[in-house]
């Protein structure tokens, strides 16, 4: 116990202090186990990724397709199988679709099917009958959005859309990926467009109006649990596709009959039609004589309601006349009637007023006589008034008289005086006399004289007032007579207002009822103009009626003409049509099946390919790190071993076995190994197959790499790394172990020197100069050193060459492809069934373009060519119009005689890859199958130059020879001087075009094709990864070996005075040699492994470019120095800090 | 002034905890021409102040003034151009190339040396002509070291320093080999420094610088030095 820690304790001690040694074991062991379980796990990992994915997607083990399509009979029949676990009809039809008018497959899905299962990448699947998802590929997806509406159309004029599918619009909704295509590319063969499919389309298998399937789809209970790529499952499947094959034909013959009854009740149905459609003919005769007939009656019935309104109108004008003459009479005696009746009424007033300004007048004078009269009367009163008064006062006076006038009281007599004061006669006032009396001046004779003349005047007065009354009242009796007079004829003149009035009143009367008279009259006339005028209209009406009726006679007419001979001819057609059917029907055979297995899909098989490709690469990749791990192994052990020459010696010496005193070495071999195989096992189980795999996922739709464990390259890989380590071990130990502890103990003698080759070459050996000598000299000292760098390097080297190689081999096949042997610049896919206008327009297109230097017409078609133990091969057929202007567009050359064919006397000429892998040589026969499933069969005229896909070049002669028929051409190359502007225009001008269906351009052919080889930089990254650690591993390692072996030396240089460039120069400018000579030996090498690798890294469709160029020896001759100067550059720190004293202290 | 002075000079290894003073203030002179030995016991010092002197270590304390250029403030570029131009160095176990003749071995100095001499010439003094061009493995071990000097010699050193040259060879040879290095300090002025354990080589040299315990403890001036064919031992 005690003595194995001790042991272990050494080991450790032994592993660190050497630790670069340690670890370049390590890591070339790991570089080759991880290499070779990586490499050999990805297939495995590929074909089980491939597997799962299929079994989770439910994917189908048998497909069944036939040229009726399928119906129940197929169905049922099958549906009795017992060992179909899950059957189910589909549908699908090839449509084209959008702008570009993509070719197409429109797939049914249903909600509730099993079988082919659709991935989902983006969005979702169609729900509604409007909505599509469409193929998860670049084509579509550049093009497409979810949300875009499409537009699909037939792929056919002869087939109607809406026979097949009920929408022809779409909204997309969404990008799946299907498991029947698990490439990113093909979509396979069809029979519509240029004859290839760019892409599927899922819509609601509702959408489909098909009443039977297209496709059936079966798994099989036996598939379950098999890989599908294990052989069981390959036979099974063919066994099953045998034996259905013949089952479903059996159905077929019963399906048949059934189509031919159908067929059958469909001509009859088509005839009853034709009779239907005569008979539909006559009709419209018929109707349209009907027509005209009326047209005439309705012409005559016109004319006489035209000329019976004219005499209404003549009758009313005269009835119209009479009555304004009518009216006007009447007006006249009106008028003069009334004017009568004014006159009169004139006449009575002015006489009224005559009479009553004469009863004015009277009234006036007899006014006038008031005044005076009052006047007259009134003094007449006046005046016997006061003769009354002066009779009184004179009575009253001689009373008076009587008193004395002294015995009057002075009242008395002013009483008198006041009472007399107005008494006045010839201006004397009786007062004044009193006045006079009282004062006795005055007498009372006086006084009474005086009363007596007052008396006499106001008597005599008085009768002169009344004779003048008297005048007066004679004057108004006068008057009044007169007036009377007068009162009488104005009672005359109002019995005359009187009469008027009446008479006016019977005018008025008489007016009225005339008026009421021809008021009637009016209207009654009115009646009967409205009355003519509705006539009138009626009439224009019933013209305009007759005029229509006229152009839609005219018209049908001309209708009935037009479509009278359409009729006659569709009818004369469908008559041949019906022939034909009857004959056809006659000719009637059984449908045809078709059955396909997974392994019929080519893609699946290439894939499957892909990854056994993989392990071929497996086993050279890491035979390359493995050899060297053996060979720094050996190094490594051989060198530990001489620098404890006296360790082992003295352990002997002390009695240890050879066993204990081994165990360290290969316990040390044994940990350095396992180590890095198990970190080997690791990084080769995870990463390696990941990085891979994540190249060809630009290629295929698949899930990311199931990862897997296999014992079987564990044990492999871990048997061989302990092989290259123990037996190197053992194999320089058995040799040190022989000897005895005494030589062992006693210092190594140091390998003399010896003279070497070149040194006898004189000439050369006198023209180096000293360093050169000894470096030469000192490279010959270490033979197997040398001998190991010489090929760690090589393969450092080989390594960068295969990996630029296979860059180049296959990126160049692609300027090889467009640049040399396609010498056109686009193919025109055109459709054959456009109408002559429209391809005379597009010539016009291609002819009045000057930078188009030449096209050429061709038939294009995809073919399969078939052969057991071959996979099948897309070929693109193409047949020229002219087949001596080929070569122009087409370098017709074979590759290695250089020999060149011309297609119109060779006949048909197909590509190399082709000829390689179905084994044909130049005048062999090779047999090739249409969409059409017709086969054809050609003597191979010639093998040319082709690197991608496979073509076929056909004469039309040979073609029409082969198919008797005319090729259709359906697709022209165009040539001319590339560039990106004028492709552009080129593209709008053809675009316009309805001959185009399609266009495709070389050139971004070629940049996708150069897009998708970007995926291999990842290879090449791996191998100058891989190259690179072995450079560093195996010039680090080697170097730090010399440097121990050689330290005294180096020490005696560094006292001599050596600078460290110097020193270090001294020892590197060997590795420089040697780096040299690796990189040249390398060159060999890695042309070796480039054939090796591109040999089983070829595809079938796709032929490398065999040549390696220059450049990637350049890359790998740069890269390889850029690692050794790294290594120098470690080492020259090294080497600055190594103990002079401490190297040359002991004797060793 | 002398061509060769130490001027107290210490040299200090730390191992682990421990220090030990390997040199602990040197001082000594040696003139120009002069064929000086060093004397001491294993492990005095004698290598350790040698080394510093050839440039191959620098003094961690004190002065080398060799021709008067203090060599002790050199960087390393600058002593190994020191080492190139100026010192030969002897052995105790020759350090040749073994994959290199004896004439290979000596051009090697030759090449990179300044004002070397004719490699011919110098393998002649060493009396080495007719085993020139034979490899070390074919040589004895006094015919090695007499390789090793003439390696030295090539160069035209300033300072020749010899460690030990006589320790791994019989007494003959070492004779041989003490000759030759006393012909050198005579015949080319050449500064000749060796060191020893064995006191009886004393009488032979112009100056001898006894070292014990790291320090100098005695330095012997010899007005007549004797020739090798004198000295028994
Ligand atoms: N590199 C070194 N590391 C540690 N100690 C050293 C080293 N070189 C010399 N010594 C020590 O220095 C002392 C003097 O050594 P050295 O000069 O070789 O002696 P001499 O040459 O006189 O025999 C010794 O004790 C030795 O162990
Ligand atoms: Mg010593």
């Amino acid at each position: 116990m005690q003595k194995k820690t001790a042991l272990y304790k050494m080991i450790w001690r032994e592993i660190t202090s050497s630790k670069a040694r340690f670890f370049s074991i390590l890591f070339l062991i790991l570089l080759g186990v991880g290499f070779f379980s990586g490499l050999q796990a990805t297939g495995p990992n590929m074909l089980k990724t491939a597997d799962d994915y299929f079994n989770q997607q439910n994917l189908y083990d048998l497909h069944i397709q036939s040229n009726y399509g399928l119906d129940e009979e197929e169905y049922t029949r099958l549906e009795e199988k017992e060992e179909i676990e899950s059957l189910e009809g589909h549908y699908s039809h090839d449509v084209l679709f959008g702008e570009d008018r993509l070719v197409i497959k429109l797939m049914g899905h249903d909600e509730d099917n099993q079988l082919n299962q659709l991935r989902v990448d983006e969005g979702r699947l169609p729900e509604k009958s409007n909505e599509i998802a469409l193929d998860y590929n670049d084509v579509l997806t550049s093009q497409y959005t979810i949300g875009d509406e499409v537009t699909i159309y037939s792929g056919s004029q002869e087939a109607n859309l809406s026979d097949t599918v009920s929408e022809s619009t779409f909204t997309v909704v969404g990008f799946v990926t299907s498991p029947r295509y698990i490439t990113n590319d093909s979509r396979g063969q069809t029979t519509i467009g240029r004859g290839q499919l760019d892409a599927f389309g899922v819509v609601q298998a509702d959408v489909f109006t098909l009443d039977v399937y297209t496709d059936i789809f079966v798994t099989f209970k036996a598939s379950e649990n098999l890989s599908m790529y294990s052989d069981t499952y390959i036979e099974q499947m063919k066994d099953y596709k045998d034996a259905y094959e013949p089952a479903l034909e059996e159905v077929g013959a019963g399906r048949l009959d059934k189509i031919k009854a159908d067929a059958r009740e469909e001509i009859e149905e088509g005839q009853t039609e034709i009779e239907e459609a005569r008979q539909e003919l006559a009709d419209a005769e018929q109707e349209l004589a009907e027509a005209k007939e009326e047209l005439e009656t309705g012409k005559e019935e016109l004319a006489s309601a035209e000329a019976e309104l004219e005499d209404a109108f003549l009758e009313l004008d005269r009835e119209e006349q009479n009555y304004r003459d009518g009216v006007d009479t009447f007006e006249q005696e009106m008028k003069q009637a009334e004017e009568r009746l004014a006159d009169e009424e004139q006449t009575l007033l002015e006489s009224e007023q005559q009479v009553k300004n004469g009863l004015s007048e009277i009234e006036a004078g007899l006014n006038q006589l008031n005044e005076p009269y009052a006047d007259l009367v009134g003094q007449e009163t006046a005046l016997l008034d006061q003769r009354d008064d002066i009779r009184q006062l004179n009575q009253q006076l001689s009373e008076f008289f009587q008193t004395p006038v002294e015995l009057l009281t002075d009242e008395m007599k002013q009483a008198w005086i006041d009472e007399t004061a107005e008494m006045t006669f010839n201006d004397t006032s009786l007062s004044t006399l009193l006045q006079g009396y009282f004062n006795g001046t005055v007498t009372q004779e006086e006084i009474t004289a005086f009363m007596s003349s007052a008396d006499a005047g106001l008597t005599a007065g008085i009768s002169e007032l009344r004779t003048n009354i008297n005048e007066i009242n004679n004057q108004r009796d006068e008057l009044e007579a007169q007036q009377q007079e007068l009162r009488a004829s104005l009672e005359e003149i109002n019995a005359g207002k009187q009469a008027l009035e009446e008479a006016r009143t019977e005018l008025n009367n008489q007016r009225t009822e005339t008026e009421q008279e021809l008021a009637a009259g009016r209207s009654q006339l009115d009646e009967g103009w409205a009355e003519y005028d509705k006539g009138v209209s009626e009439l224009e009406e019933a013209r305009g009626d007759l005029a229509e009726g006229q152009a839609d006679y005219e018209e049908g007419l001309v209708t009935f003409n037009e479509e009278k001979q359409d009729a006659e001819r569709e009818i004369k057609e469908a008559e041949q049509a019906l022939i034909e059917a009857r004959d056809e029907l006659d000719k009637l055979e059984a449908p045809t099946y078709y059955l396909t297995v997974r392994h019929d899909n080519g893609q699946l098989v290439e894939f499957e390919e892909n990854a056994e490709r993989m392990s071929d690469l497996a086993t050279i990749f890491p035979v390359v790190f493995f050899l060297i791990a053996a060979l720094v192994t050996l190094t490594t052990v051989t060198r530990m071993i001489e620098e404890q020459r006296v360790e082992m010696g003295t352990l002997k010496a002390l009695g240890y076995t050879d066993r204990d005193i081994q165990k360290k070495y290969y316990l040390y071999a044994l940990s350095a190994t396992l180590v890095g195989a198990i970190l080997g096992l690791v990084l080769g189980y995870t990463l390696l197959p990941k990085v891979i795999f994540n190249a060809y996922q630009i290629l295929y739709n698949l899930p990311p790499l199931a990862l897997d464990f296999y014992w079987s390259f564990t044990l492999i890989s871990l048997a061989v790394a302990l092989f290259s380590s123990l037996v190197t071990a053992w194999y320089v130990l058995r040799k040190d172990l022989k000897t005895t502890p005494a030589i062992l103990m006693r210092p190594k003698a140091p390998k003399s020197g010896k003279r070497i080759l070149v040194e006898r070459i004189t000439p050369l050996w006198r023209r180096m100069n000293f360093m050169q000598k000894v470096t030469a000299r000192n490279l010959f000292r270490y033979k197997q050193r040398m001998l190991m760098t010489v090929i760690g390097i090589s393969g450092c080297a080989a390594l960068i060459i295969t990996g630029f190689g296979l860059k180049g081999a296959v990126e160049g096949i692609v300027d090889l492809q467009f640049g040399r042997v396609m010498n056109y610049e686009a193919v025109v896919a055109l459709d054959s069934e456009a109408s002559s206008d429209e391809k005379e327009a597009y010539r016009t297109i291609i002819d009045e373009n000057d930078m188009i230097e030449a096209s050429l017409m061709v038939y294009q078609e995809t073919l399969a060519a078939n052969k057991s133990g071959v996979t099948p091969q897309d070929v693109t057929m193409f047949v020229p119009e002219t087949p001596a202007e080929l070569n122009r567009f087409v370098q017709l050359k074979n590759r290695t005689s250089g020999e060149a064919f011309d297609l119109s006397e060779d006949g048909a000429i197909i590509t190399e890859k082709l000829a390689t892998l179905f084994e044909v040589e130049k005048g062999d026969d090779m047999t090739f199958t249409t969409a059409d499933d017709d086969t054809l069969t050609v003597t191979v005229g010639g093998i040319i130059e082709n690197y991608a896909g496979h073509y076929l070049y056909l004469s039309p002669s040979l073609y029409e020879e082969s198919f008797s028929l005319e090729p259709e051409y359906n697709a022209e190359l165009l040539k001319y001087p590339y560039s990106e502007a004028f492709e552009t225009e080129l593209s709008d001008d053809l675009s316009e075009s309805d001959y185009v269906i399609t266009t495709s351009y070389n050139q971004s052919m070629l940049n996708l094709f150069k897009d998708s080889m970007e995926s291999l930089n990842i290879v090449v990254v791996v191998l100058i990864v891989a190259a690179a650690g072995l450079a560093f591993i195996v010039l680090y390692n080697l170097t730090n070996i010399n440097v121990s072996e050689r330290i005294r030396e180096l020490s005696t240089i560094k006292v001599l005075g050596f600078y460290d460039n110097e020193v270090t120069m001294y020892i590197y400018r060997e590795n420089i040699i040697l780096t040299l000579m690796g990189i040249v030996v390398g060159g060999l090498f890695g042309r070796l492994l480039h054939v090796f690798v591109l040999g089983t890294a070829s595809m079938d469709n796709m032929m490398f470019n065999p040549s390696l160029d220059w450049t990637s020896y350049l890359y790998a001759a740069i890269l390889t120095m850029v690692f050794s100067t790294m290594v120098m550059l470690m080492m020259h720190r090294k080497l600055k800090h190594v103990d002079m004293i401490e190297a040359l202290k002991s004797n060793e | 002034m002398s061509y060769v002075r130490v001027v107290d000079e210490f040299k200090r290894y730390t191992m682990g905890e421990n220090t030990i003073v390997a040199n602990n203030g040197i001082t000594f002179d040696v003139e120009q021409g002069q064929f000086a030995v060093i004397l001491g016991p294993s492990g005095a010092g004698k290598s350790t102040v040698l080394n510093i002197l050839g440039g191959m270590d620098s003094p961690d304390d004190g002065h080398i003034y060799v021709d008067d250029k203090d060599i002790s403030q050199y960087s390393k570029k600058q002593l190994t151009t020191y080492r190139r131009d100026d010192v030969g160095f002897v052995f105790q176990f020759y350090n040749l190339v073994p994959n290199l003749t004896a004439r290979e071995n000596v051009e090697l100095a030759s090449q990179i040396s300044p004002d070397a001499l004719d490699v011919d010439e110098v393998m002649e003094s060493v009396g080495l002509t007719d085993r020139r061009d034979n490899f070390p493995a074919q040589l004895s071990g006094g015919e090695q070291q007499r390789v090793a000097i003439a390696r030295a010699l090539a160069k035209n050193p300033k300072l020749l320093l010899c460690d030990e040259p006589t320790g791994a060879l019989d007494v003959q040879t070492g004779k041989q080999i003490l000759r030759l290095l006393q012909n050198t300090a005579r015949d080319f002025n050449t500064t000749v420094i060796v060191i020893t354990h064995n006191a009886q080589i004393a009488p032979m040299a112009d100056r001898v610088i006894y070292i014990h315990d790291a320090k100098v403890k005695e330095i012997v001036e010899n007005p007549r030095p004797r020739s090798v064919d004198e000295i028994e031992w």
